[in-house]
This record gives structure tokens, C-alpha cells and sequence, in this order.
């Protein structure tokens, strides 16, 4: 019995897979390279400090708690600044992140809405002050929150080498029309370790991270009271 | 050229008669300021007649033309949104209009392209009176002012149609510029890439050999595209996965439950009444792809346009499932299928341009 045989013999048609898929492969990468090239040539890309300033606030994304040590009217005072959730606080049964400075005897709740001096019960704090405190202690937070505003508004950042004591460094200085912001980073891991508000004329406050024996001072120990609604975050 | 245009001339006319109604509704929200409340997004304009159209993701998509992506790590930022329309928008900049004007004239013009090139596709894939009838229904589907918003889905609409026309035609270099284009606008002209490889599938045997590699390029086309854009933000940005890191902070994770708690967030007590028309929309989109079965459409269209819909919801919301559904090309089908007698259609159709204007007039109160 005859049978039909294909005209293209096998090593035609190994010919003819391997010239369709180099043809597609082909295509596909020119339409990649263009597309990136689009994309290259057209979009404005973001300065160097604005990277390094994202990079700085990923890394706050990840920190807990932080130690601050600075001068205030020539007298040195160091400050701890935890990460916690806060609720239900007044009609509000909703649970907010904030943080928790405190310094000596003085315990301060900041949330992204309002904040709070903790005594025995948390009262709310009017005025800029409480947020310009956390911000100098690098509550991770309260910085987080400074920085990314700078950021969603693409605010010049400028960036320069600065030597804190014999390490380099990189300085970060954040500028928006009524507003400032310097911090000096760690150019590797860039953690922030030293934050300064400019406009508020304060000086240098110096930041590292918690120890555990920093987060086991008494002075984090919360009224039984406040501790419902005041909570350490894992 | 006179025959042709008078053949199209009521799909035309569709098209830019809907984009007036979107308009002058747009207008009339700004004049007769309702409804009020707040702008519902930092930095979006609020002067211009036509400000509401430029709600929302337009006020994203204006930062990336202006200043570029930067990807902000633990808030909202944009490297979740796709280049094309950006780019276009800082290419007509040249023109003097404000981005604005010029993201409006844009997505209008490129949906008016859109309804004319998805009528030829229509026609090439069913009967002219179910193709006339999704291309007039598709022009005032009542989500279809997301594409006179400044949005890429008017440009994604233009540019994902002619690719689908252009393969079914056997044009494979034309299909593939156009398949990548509409990928750099939105990720879900990728799910298109399935029908496209169908077509290069069934043409393979009457093309020739280099037709035959264009056929399978135009198909990686869009895949090619989209894998771009990750590059780019790693030449950019110094991160490769920035546009997922962007996308976690909008709450777009994927997860294998997402879909089950789509549901639930459903009836959480304080959730946007608003999902309910999401949730609606979905399943709307849902019936109407399975009527395009009934008209004879392939399954690799199905369910390209089936995972267009569903796939969002893995991300644990319905939330803009309505608006990511205006690209589901097989639903208008399957409404051109139901309502191919004209006793039907009308009635569907004056239905669909109230829903619309009403969904235009909205536009300030929930993120479509």
C-alpha cells in the first residue's frame, strides 16, 4: 500500500523550527530592547539622593525602636522611641501604629492623626512640637513619615560626604518650600544615625539602634491602665 | 476611502457621540459642582472644566510623565503604573496643552481608534449584525468612561485591537508592535497573548516559514514588553522588583486565598459601598464572556478575557475588577450576541448611556 510522504524531509524541518523560534526570539528581544529604550529615553529618572533617601526609608520600614542622643540647652539628653499600636482610643475602636518616645520621666504617643503625653491616662498634645520631638529622636515612624513626604513630593534632595567622627558618611538635606530636613546615613546599610531639623534650629541628634538592654529600661514599663491601649509590636 | 468610512459611519459616530456625553457629564459635575466633597486624591486639579476625568490613578499617571518613577518604600507610589500613556503624554508636551488637556484628547482619540478597530475585529471573528451590535454597545458600555479618563485603557483599547486585527490578517510585524505597545500600557494585554498564539497556531500551515516565526514573536510580543518594564525600573530605580514592591503597597499582593477574602472584605462592616458595583461588574463581565460562546468565539479568547477579570480578585478585592473589564474584548461579544435585534438593542443601549453618564458623574465619589 502506498503511503503519503511529507515533502519536507527531517532535517528540513529541524531547519525550519530552528529559523522560527531564532525569528521570534528575535522580534521579541528588538520589541524588549525598544520598549526599555522608550522608556530610557523619554522618563525623567530620580536624582541620586532621592534613591538614596528611598533606600534610607526602606530601611526605617524595618527598624523597631531606635536610641537618640542630643544636646538640648547644652545639657546632653538621650531618648528611647519603640514602634507601637495604639487603640481603641475615645469613640474610635480602631488600632493605629505610633510610637513611643520617651525621655527621662516623659512618655510621648504619636500617631500619624494626633499626639498623646502618657502619665496615668493619654491626654492630646496640641501644636508641632510633639511631632518635631519624635522626629529628632528617629522614631523610625515619625521619620518614615517625614522622609516619605519629601518623597511623594519629589522634593530636592541634596547629598554630600561628611566625616562623623573619622567614619564617612553620607549627609542628606531634604529642602521643601517651608519645610527642611538633614540626616546623616550610613552609606552602606544606610541607617540613619544622626537627624536634624533645620528651621527649628536644634542640634544634631545622634541615633543607633535599640539594645535589648535599652528596650528593658523601667521606664518603657507602661501604667496597667495604658497598657490596653498602648502595645509594643512584636 | 468614502465607501469605507460610510460603511462605519454609525460605528463612528457611536464612538465619538458616547465621548461627548462622557464629556459634556464631566462638564456639568464641574459646573453644577456635584456631587461636592473633598478632591479625592493630593495634587489633582480642580479648576479645569474637565478636572474629574483626571481623578485618581490620572493624578499617578501625570507625577511619572512630570518627574519619573521613584518607588517610595512602605507607602503609595508609582512604579505600579504602566509607561505608555506617560510616555505619550510627555511626548505631546511639544504641543503647548497642559497634561491635562493633552491626557484627555489622548484617551478620547485613541478610544475613537479603539471602537473602529475592535468593529474590524468583530467582523473578521463573527455575522456583521452581532459585530455592529458589540461595537455600538461598546461604545457606551457603562464603565467606558474610564476611557476618557487620562488613563491608558483608551490607548491599551486602540493598541491590543489592531494587534488581534492585524494577526487575524496575517500581518505579524504590525500585530507585534501593536501587542507590545498595548503591553507597555497595561500587564493585562498580556493575557491577549493566548488568542494571538491561537491565531499564529491555525495560520501556521498557510503562512510561510519567516511568517511563521513572526507569528510565534507576535504572540511573545506582549510577554516581551511587559518584561521591559521591570528592566527599565532596575536601570532606573536600582530595582528590578520595584513594580511588585509598588504593587504590595496598593494592596495588589497576590495570594492562592485572595480570592475568598475578595468576598469577605465584601461584607466587612466600614468597606466602600462601591465594591458592591465592582462585584457587580464582575460578574456581569463573567455572563457576557460566556455569551460570546454562544456566537461561536474560540476558547483561548474566552479565557484570555476571563482571566482578565478573575485574576485581580487573587489579589484579596473586587476593587476596580469593573474598570480592569473594559478590556475583556470577548464581553462586548457576548452583549453584541444578546442583543442583535434592534427591539433589544435600543432599549439596552439608551440604558447603557444613562449608566454611563451616571457612572461619569460619580467619578469624584469612588476610584473606578
Amino acid at each position: 500500500m502506498a503511503r503519503s510522504e511529507s515533502p519536507i524531509q527531517p532535517t528540513g524541518w529541524l531547519r525550519l523550527a530552528v529559523a522560527s523560534v531564532a525569528t521570534a526570539a528575535g522580534l521579541a528581544a528588538l520589541l524588549a530592547g525598544a520598549a526599555f529604550a522608550l522608556q530610557a529615553v523619554t522618563l525623567p529618572r530620580p536624582s541620586r539622593g532621592q534613591l538614596i533617601a528611598a533606600q534610607t526609608l526602606r530601611r526605617l520600614t524595618g527598624q523597631d525602636a531606635v536610641v537618640s542622643r542630643a544636646l538640648v540647652r547644652g545639657r546632653p539628653v538621650a531618648s528611647v522611641c519603640v514602634n507601637v499600636v495604639v487603640g481603641p482610643l475615645g469613640g474610635d475602636a480602631h488600632h493605629v501604629k505610633a510610637s513611643l518616645l520617651i525621655t527621662g520621666r516623659r512618655r510621648l504617643v504619636e500617631t500619624r492623626f494626633a499626639s498623646y503625653r502618657a502619665g496615668s491616662t493619654l491626654r492630646e498634645e496640641d501644636g508641632p512640637l510633639p511631632t518635631i520631638r519624635t522626629a529628632l529622636a528617629g522614631c523610625p515612624r515619625a521619620l518614615e513619615r517625614r522622609v516619605g513626604r519629601f518623597l511623594d513630593d519629589r522634593a530636592p534632595v541634596a547629598v554630600d560626604t561628611v566625616f562623623l567622627r573619622g567614619v564617612r558618611r553620607l549627609r542628606l538635606s531634604f529642602h521643601r518650600r517651608d519645610s527642611g530636613l538633614s540626616l546623616i546615613v550610613d552609606p552602606r546599610t544606610f541607617a540613619p544615625v544622626a537627624v536634624r531639623i533645620p528651621r527649628v534650629r536644634t542640634s544634631w541628634s545622634y541615633l543607633a539602634p535599640a539594645e535589648p538592654r535599652d528596650l528593658a529600661s523601667p521606664s518603657l514599663r507602661l501604667p496597667r491602665r495604658l497598657r490596653v491601649i498602648v502595645k509594643e509590636e512584636a | 476611502m468614502n465607501a469605507w468610512l460610510r460603511e462605519r459611519r454609525a460605528i463612528l459616530t457611536a464612538a465619538v457621540g458616547s465621548r461627548v456625553l462622557v464629556l459634556a457629564a464631566a462638564a456639568a459635575g464641574h459646573r453644577l459642582h456635584w456631587p461636592g466633597g473633598p478632591v479625592p486624591v493630593h495634587g489633582a486639579s480642580t479648576t479645569h472644566t474637565l478636572s474629574i476625568l483626571s481623578y485618581w490613578d490620572g493624578v499617578w499617571y501625570r507625577t511619572v510623565a512630570e518627574q519619573g518613577y521613584l518607588l517610595i518604600p512602605g507607602r503609595q507610589s508609582d512604579p505600579a503604573f504602566f509607561p505608555l500613556f506617560p510616555i505619550v503624554l510627555r511626548a505631546l508636551r511639544g504641543l503647548g496643552f497642559s497634561f491635562l488637556t493633552t491626557g484627555i484628547l489622548v484617551a478620547n482619540g485613541a478610544f475613537v481608534i479603539g471602537i473602529l478597530a475592535f468593529y474590524e475585529l468583530s467582523r473578521r471573528l463573527l455575522p456583521a449584525d452581532v459585530a455592529r451590535a458589540s461595537a455600538l454597545i461598546a461604545a457606551f458600555f457603562p464603565m467606558s468612561f474610564v476611557f476618557s479618563m487620562t488613563y491608558p485603557e483608551g490607548l491599551v483599547l486602540a493598541a491590543l485591537t489592531l494587534a488581534l486585527v492585524f494577526a487575524l490578517d496575517g500581518r505579524w510585524t504590525l500585530s507585534a508592535v501593536a501587542g507590545a505597545a498595548a503591553a507597555l500600557g497595561r500587564p493585562e494585554a498580556l493575557f491577549f497573548a493566548l488568542p494571538l498564539a491561537a491565531v499564529a497556531v491555525s495560520r501556521s500551515r498557510v503562512s510561510g516559514r519567516r511568517a511563521n516565526g513572526r507569528a510565534i514573536g507576535a504572540a511573545f510580543a506582549p510577554l516581551a514588553s511587559v518584561a521591559a518594564f521591570p528592566l527599565y525600573l532596575g536601570w532606573a530605580l536600582h530595582n528590578v522588583s520595584a513594580w511588585s514592591g509598588a504593587q504590595q503597597a496598593w494592596g495588589r499582593s497576590f495570594e492562592l486565598g485572595g480570592v475568598v477574602d475578595a468576598f469577605h472584605q465584601l461584607f466587612e462592616p466600614g468597606q466602600t459601598p462601591w465594591l458592591w458595583r465592582d462585584a457587580a461588574f464582575c460578574l456581569i463581565y463573567l455572563a457576557l464572556i460566556a455569551a460570546a460562546r454562544r456566537v461561536g468565539i474560540s476558547w483561548p479568547w474566552l479565557v484570555a478575557a476571563a482571566a482578565l477579570v478573575l485574576l485581580p480578585l487573587a489579589s484579596g478585592t473586587f476593587m476596580s475588577d469593573a474598570r480592569f473589564g473594559v478590556l475583556a474584548l470577548p464581553a462586548y461579544w457576548g452583549v453584541g450576541a444578546l442583543t442583535r435585534r434592534r427591539i433589544v438593542r435600543l432599549p439596552v443601549l439608551v440604558l447603557s448611556a444613562a449608566l454611563l453618564v451616571a457612572g461619569t458623574m460619580t467619578i469624584p465619589l469612588a476610584n473606578p
